[in-house]
């Protein structure tokens, strides 16, 4: 009963250390099925990309004044949303008299490339209006954006916000499989973007290509990789316990 | 005849190839779908299932102790997340598509436990100790995992894989395993 007290804890510990050190918000929790994703919608798709439906808002009501920790959760509704974004009501500006105000981010299609890369995916403008007239989100260290990437396989892209006077990088998480979440929620529009840099790396001409291709080849040499720790273990933990369990040599 | 040393060894050496196999099969119907590919977890948890029936299979313990230590260990396993969960959005999913992907996730979660808990480790245990069982299906479950969803997933896959084997031996069935891995992965709905 001791050990197995002690490796419960040991365990439990390991997995606080793992979820501190590698927090994994993807989809399922550690194993089993991803969540049934549908094809990202564009708003303008590429050439020979699949019929969808066009993208979806995401819209959220926040009535005002608001409580101190009052927040406004807002998501596309897409099964897997495209957007989503959680905005402090603190940081909605509204004019005096206000007493409700609404938030969405639209998909839009990209006008302006960053200078630094390719934006993968739609924009999605974030903005405000209000009962009494418009209405504007301020920064806030409290909100949060997530954007959902055309395809799963990532490389690495990051998200950049534009307030209206060009691209900037925003501090970037992988949070799943497919999904990217930058801190900040202030008005303006978001899109992921792929750095230029791991663009030419992967020498192709579209955003998502390389993604997929080097996953492939990627996950083939993860599989035969496996496979062979996964035989050199039982083969050492066998040769081992061989060695272990053979007599010592008779003197003649 | 084969002794049970030799035949332990066999089942070993299966189980391993069964999982890289399987592993394999649900990579390669996937294609850039990934771990969201609905006919390539069925096909990867009816492979496991072939495997774990191949291997032979002792029929798990089907015990309320063995169901309470399930539930005790889903609940560390979703722990950790539910705690990251409440700090941030997450994702709002839409309700109609969970009675498939319930299913589904239940399947791949059962059938990777009977190959692992079940007939690895019955096998690695008839061969080594529990220590041995243990850490090979511990190893075994987070490499698993890695070709659907990535290498970032390895140390939770490694701690998590610890905590179902530390189950496993403490219940003496694969039940508690099995449980425990099936609940935690369909508290990922709410948790994601």
């Amino acid at each position: 009963m001791n050990s197995t007290i002690r490796r419960l804890s040991l365990a439990a510990g390991a997995l606080a250390l793992a979820w501190l050190l590698a927090p994994v918000a993807a989809p399922p929790l550690y194993d089993g099925l991803g969540f049934p994703d549908e094809p990202y919608r564009y708003v303008i798709a590429p050439t020979d990309y699949r019929h969808t439906k066009p993208p979806t808002s995401a819209m959220a009501g926040q009535t005002l004044p608001a409580k101190p920790n009052d927040e406004a959760v807002l998501a596309s509704a897409e099964q897997g949303p495209q957007v989503q974004v959680t905005v402090l009501a603190t940081a909605i500006v509204a004019p005096s008299g206000a007493s409700v105000a609404h938030l969405r981010a639209d998909p839009v299609a990209p006008t302006t490339e960053p200078p630094d890369g390719q934006i993968w995916g739609n924009v999605y403008r974030l903005s405000a209006s209000s009962d009494a007239g418009p209405a504007t989100i301020k920064s806030s260290a409290a909100g949060f954006l997530t954007l959902r990437a055309p395809t799963g396989p990532p490389p690495s892209p990051i998200i950049e916000y534009n307030p209206g006077d060009g691209w900037r990088d925003l501090r970037t998480d992988r949070v799943g499989t497919d999904l990217y979440e930058s801190s900040g929620s202030a008005a303006g529009d978001y899109a992921i973007v792929i750095p230029n840099t791991k663009f030419h790396d992967s020498g192709s001409s579209t955003p998502s290509a390389p993604a997929q291709t080097s996953s492939a080849v990627g996950d083939l040499l993860v599989v035969v990789g496996s496979v062979l720790a996964a035989v050199i273990l039982a083969i050492v933990a066998i040769r081992l316990a061989r060695a272990r369990s053979r007599p010592p040599p008779t003197q003649p | 005849m084969t002794s049970a040393v030799d035949r332990s060894t066999n089942l070993i050496i299966g189980a391993l190839g069964g999982l890289a196999l399987a592993v394999a099969l649900r990579v390669r119907v996937a294609g850039v779908a990934g771990a969201a590919s609905a006919p390539a977890g069925v096909l990867f948890g009816l492979v496991l299932l072939a495997v774990a029936a191949a291997c032979g299979l002792h029929r798990p313990a089907l015990q309320w102790r063995q169901l309470a230590w399930g539930v005790g260990g889903a609940a560390l396993l979703c722990l950790p997340a539910a705690l990251v969960r409440l700090g941030r959005a997450g994702t709002i999913l839409p309700p109609g598509e969970y009675a498939k992907w319930a299913t589904i996730v239940a399947l791949v979660a059962v059938a990777e436990e009977l190959v692992l808990r079940g007939v690895l480790y019955h096998a690695l245990l008839t061969r080594f100790d529990e220590g041995a069982a243990i850490a090979v299906t511990t190893v075994a479950f987070a490499l698993l995992h890695v070709p659907v969803y990535g290498w970032h997933t390895l140390l939770i896959n490694l701690a998590a894989g610890y905590l179902l084997g530390v189950l496993r031996a403490a219940s003496g069935s694969v039940t508690a395993p099995a449980a425990a891995h099936t609940l935690a992965d369909l508290a990922g709905w709410w948790l994601r």
